[in-house]
């Protein structure tokens, strides 16, 4: 099964917003889908910050449902975008 | 992104990615003791029974203050009775910064009316422990508000210099020497 870009999401676990303690984490929800809808499970994403000073927690591979928890810490105050990328399989 | 990669297992990169923000912790704030303003409060609460009638007495006082008076308490000269002839001090209020600047301490001013003074304490008696929770509580949050307003006064206007006319020029200046 193979991820369809155009119906897989990055998705606020949470909340959007946080306090940049480098402790307060925001959850991000990984949301694997392929062509036709359905969940890919066994996929690893890599999220990845377009800023220093941002701790990422790497999600776990996909469970049954084509989901996966992230977490996203900062250290410094300010905006951040937070882009995921599919590993390719092993 | 690219879809062919996607075809051959290859890494796919997401479309969109997800704005998050984070905000600075707050400014630590300054200790409210750093400049060494205090006023200590106690009071003391008794029973009373006066023609049969049960009360609470409480007396509040203030002392060691710094920076500050610890009259902070003030009275209006009232008379006891309309019409009659003696007065007594009724509390009234905790002072505020211009109240301590303009009432005087242990009498009123003679001549000035209305006759406000300022006391160390206050003694009053009242029907309920109830009532008589309130008063400290309302007392030590007006005390609070003084100290409060006192501290923000002692910064509330900077220094400053300005030239009116112009800044003389230095070779004015040292022609005159």
């Amino acid at each position: 099964m193979t991820p369809d870009p155009a119906r897989s999401k990055l998705l606020f676990g949470n909340k959007h917003r946080a306090l940049a303690d480098g402790t307060t984490a925001i959850a991000v929800k990984v949301r694997l889908r392929d062509s036709f809808d359905r969940p890919v499970p066994d996929r690893l994403v890599e999220l990845a910050a377009d800023r220093e000073g941002v701790t990422i927690e790497q999600p776990e591979p996909t469970d049954a449902n084509g989901l996966a928890l992230g977490y996203v810490r900062a250290s410094t105050a300010g905006p951040v975008n937070i882009s995921g990328t599919v590993l390719p399989l092993e | 992104m690219s879809c062919d990669s996607s075809s051959f297992g290859g890494a796919i990169e997401l479309n969109e990615a997800i704005g998050l923000n984070f905000y600075a912790p707050a400014t630590p704030v300054e200790p409210p003791t750093a400049n060494g303003r205090r006023i200590n409060l106690t009071w003391a609460v008794s029973r009373y029974n006066f023609q049969s009638a049960d009360g609470i007495r409480v007396r509040i006082t203030a002392a060691d203050a710094n920076l500050m008076p610890s009259k902070v308490f003030a009275y209006l000269l009232l008379p006891m009775k309309p019409g009659a002839g003696a007065r007594e001090g009724a509390f009234s209020h905790i002072c505020s910064p211009t109240d301590l600047a303009e009432y005087p301490e242990d009498e009123p001013i003679p001549g000035s009316r209305p006759e406000w003074f300022r006391l160390d304490y206050v003694d009053v008696h009242l029907r309920s422990r109830s009532e008589a929770k309130a008063l400290i509580q309302d007392i030590v949050d007006d005390v609070q508000a003084l100290k409060r307003a006192l501290d923000v006064m002692d910064n509330l206007i900077p220094g400053g210099s300005v030239w009116i006319g112009g800044e003389p020029e230095e070779s004015s200046s040292s022609a005159g020497v």
